[in-house]
């Protein structure tokens, strides 16, 4: 993965344990850098061992940091570099999702080796909407399910996430008031 | 009917963002949606002609101009905030079509204020704009992480230099003290004394000297830890300086029962230019160490040039050391609790410090040794023959103990604001029969010397009134008001700075002479005689 990634566990990590920690946590995880450029390519083992490690400094299990990741990552991509993409990608959470999608196939010609997500929006009423995830990763659903939650809490908008049981593809039920 | 008229606003808003439907009189009806987020007034109803600017081709004026228009379109927009659309003039039938596209200017800063749904789904500006977005990204995170680099080196450095201060100051603050009592107990030992009396002074001499050293080892290895151990080459004849620097050792070696071979391969002079003080340092670490370890057998010192390197080595018939032992040997922190460092005594940098020298000097210092018969200690360095320097021979230093036969006609004065080396030098002085008078300050000091007209004086360098430089110039100054013919006033400046810097400033100041701290009465009564 881009180190954009790693970048935004670094932060969370530092944010919740503080900067020494962090040596340590980089120590655990295996990992010679302190700091990531996003342009930089790492493989995934690399990005899971990071995520690994700062479940451990957590002391909980790691699909719970990988959903405070997700979560960090609408925050982090909202305030840094990534601010101008996350707000030309929608001024509602409807409008957001339905371009999800498209904002990953753009990037990729400037990322040209990212293994990109695809999202689509299968269903949308008043009451929430349907989104499809298909990824050639496995296991980041937890992940995904913070991203949806983070991207809940930039709109304002009041309502839950859900993993829709069982489906193939992979489908994340938004269910809120209004938005 | 053609197919694109077809396709339903939504589709066309995908591919054309920026299109406009116009009547047969050229009336806007309808909008794409870069327009319609863009503007507050409705283009709805309003003629096309007046609402834009067409840049390209040149020469559309009229609605008339327009229909016949077929190449590429610029038309500029500025009641929609200015944006520029580029697309191609359709007709069919009576309606008329702008398929435009968002032209952006990716240099552009507002990017914030675009949408997705401002660019074509059919075309690639997107692509092309978020690319210069992430990219001049790229670029600021790169700054800042350059930024917090420099800033993290910043940091080090300002720690490195407040460590070295501190190394400084702290070793200044042992320096004196020790300096006190290394002296007096110098000027004892010319006194008469009970042979345990001076059994006792001699371990106080030897004491405070291994101090000395260690003090000197700290500061060189803070030194060449920082970078700022600045090598002084001068010219001069390598063998003479070998013979010279080991004759202590060789008279150590005889005392001990063992031979002392040396072996220079027929040379006799071989004039370099290198830092003979660091060569020193070097040769006698090595030289003092194989005496220490051997037990009998011999010392055998080797010198042997091949083109323009120089390899000293340096034989003893003592233990040997274990691999283990040699690989630590040189090692930087480690000596201080292994037993290698117990055994080579010292402040168990001398290796440490030997090797760094030798690098510094573009050489290098390797040990190879056979447990039970010895070891060998080789330096090699670069060492280039140079031409020999043509002065006369210096007369060889006095040795051994100086005892003034009269201190008639020295008038001295020392002036120094720290009241042990006031002390120190009142001993030293007293012994050698020479009166002397004494001020605390640079200030208090010009004053006492104008009042009484001493011939010496001794001036420290640090003093926080007014420092020795700063005295020494006034002297100068008031004496060329003299009346010719009177004496010149001798003075020696003393500091702990033997650097060539504050030396030759010391003279530049009109000092005669600088004398390094500690002081020792050899070396002090030797520069007092070379000015009267
Ligand atoms: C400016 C914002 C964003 C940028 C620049 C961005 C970029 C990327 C990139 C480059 C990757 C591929 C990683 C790789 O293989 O190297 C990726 C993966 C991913 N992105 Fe985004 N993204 C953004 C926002 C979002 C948002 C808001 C979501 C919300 C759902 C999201 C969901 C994901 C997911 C789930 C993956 C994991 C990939 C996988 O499942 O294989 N991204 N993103």
């Amino acid at each position: 993965m881009y180190g954009m990634v790693h970048r935004a566990a670094r932060e969370l990590a530092i944010l919740r344990h503080g900067e020494s920690k962090w040596n340590a946590i980089a120590e655990t995880a295996g990992v010679s850098e302190r700091e990531f450029i996003s342009a930089e390519v790492f493989t995934d083992a690399v990005t899971i061992s990071i995520v690994s490690a700062v479940a451990d400094a957590d002391g909980s299990p790691i699909d719970r940091t990988l959903l405070e990741l997700g979560r960090h990552w609408i925050d982090f991509a909202g305030r840094s570099a990534y601010s101008n993409v996350m707000s030309m990608a929608g001024d509602t959470l409807p409008d957001f999702c339905r371009n999800l999608d498209r904002m990953h196939t753009s990037i990729q010609a400037t990322m040209p080796d990212a293994i990109m997500p695809s999202f689509e929006v299968e269903a949308q009423d008043e009451a929430g909407l349907t989104l499809i995830y298909r990824s050639q990763r496995t296991g980041l659903e937890t992940f995904v399910q913070g991203l949806l939650e983070g991207l809940m809490e930039r709109f304002k908008v009041e309502g839950t996430v859900a993993r829709v049981d069982d489906s193939h593809p992979i489908r994340f039920r938004l269910t809120y008031k209004s938005a | 009917m053609s197919p694109i008229l077809s396709l339903s606003p939504d589709e066309i808003s995908g591919l054309f963002p920026g299109y406009f439907r116009l009547n047969r009189e050229g009336m806007i009806e309808a909008v794409g949606p870069v327009l319609t987020r863009r503007t507050r007034d409705s283009f709805i109803g309003r003629p096309f002609m007046s609402c834009v600017e067409v840049t390209r081709p040149r020469g559309i004026s009229t609605f008339a101009d327009l229909q016949t228009c077929r190449g590429q379109l610029i038309i500029r927009c500025p009641d929609a905030a200015g944006i520029v659309l580029k697309g191609v003039v359709l007709q069919r039938d009576d309606t008329i079509y702008i398929c435009a596209g968002l032209s952006v200017d990716v240099s552009g800063q507002s990017s914030g204020s675009y949408r997705f749904e401002d660019f074509s789904m059919a075309d690639s500006t997107l692509e092309t704009f978020l690319a210069a977005d992430l990219r001049r990204n790229l670029l600021i995170e790169a700054q800042e992480l350059a930024t917090s680099l420099t800033e993290a080196r910043n940091r080090a450095e300002a720690a490195d230099k407040a460590k070295s201060r501190f190394l400084a100051d702290v070793s200044h603050e042992i320096r004196t003290p020790l300096n006190g009592i290394i002296g007096i107990a110098d000027v004892m030992a010319h006194g008469e004394l009970s042979s345990e009396q001076a059994g006792r002074l001699r371990l106080i001499r030897s004491s405070g000297r291994t101090l000395e050293r260690l003090l000197n080892d700290l500061l060189d290895l803070a030194k060449l830890e920082n970078n700022r151990l600045q090598l002084e080459p001068v010219r001069f004849d390598l063998i003479a300086e070998i013979r010279d620097t080991l004759g202590p050792v060789e008279a150590l070696a005889r005392v001990r029962g063992l031979d002392f071979i040396f072996n220079l391969e027929s040379m006799s002079q071989d004039h370099v230019v290198a830092d003979p003080i660091r060569l020193r340092q070097v040769l006698s670490n090595l030289g003092f160490n194989a005496v220490k370890f051997t037990q009998k057998g011999s010392i055998s010192v080797s010198v042997a040039r091949t083109g323009d390197k120089v390899e000293i080595s340096i034989t003893d018939t003592g233990p040997g050391l274990t691999d283990d032992a040699m690989s630590r040997l040189f090692g930087r922190f480690e000596q201080a609790d292994n037993d290698v460092s117990k055994r080579y005594g010292g402040s168990g940098l001398g290796l440490t410090l030997s090797r760094e020298f030798a690098r510094l000097m573009g050489g290098d210092l390797t040990v190879s040794s056979s447990l039970g018969k010895g070891s060998r200690f080789t330096v090699t360095l670069p060492l280039p023959p140079a031409p020999p320097v043509m002065t006369a021979p210096a007369s060889p230093p006095p040795r051994g103990t100086i005892r003034p036969t009269a201190g008639a006609g020295i008038r001295g004065l020392v002036v120094d604001d720290n009241p042990t080396n006031l002390e120190i030098l009142r001993v030293m002085f007293d012994a050698f029969g020479i009166e002397i008078d004494f001020a605390d300050g640079g200030r208090a000091g010009v004053e006492a010397w104008e009042k009484n007209r001493y011939n010496l004086i001794l001036m420290d360098l640090q003093m926080p009134d007014m420092n020795g430089l700063d005295a020494v110039r006034m002297v100068r100054r008031l004496e060329a008001g003299w009346e010719p013919g009177e004496e010149r006033t001798r003075i020696l400046m003393v500091s702990a700075d033997a650097t060539e810097e504050a030396i030759a400033e010391s003279l530049a100041a009109g000092a005669d002479g600088h004398l390094a701290k500690p002081l020792r009465p050899e070396s002090l009564f030797r520069a007092v005689w070379s000015l009267f």
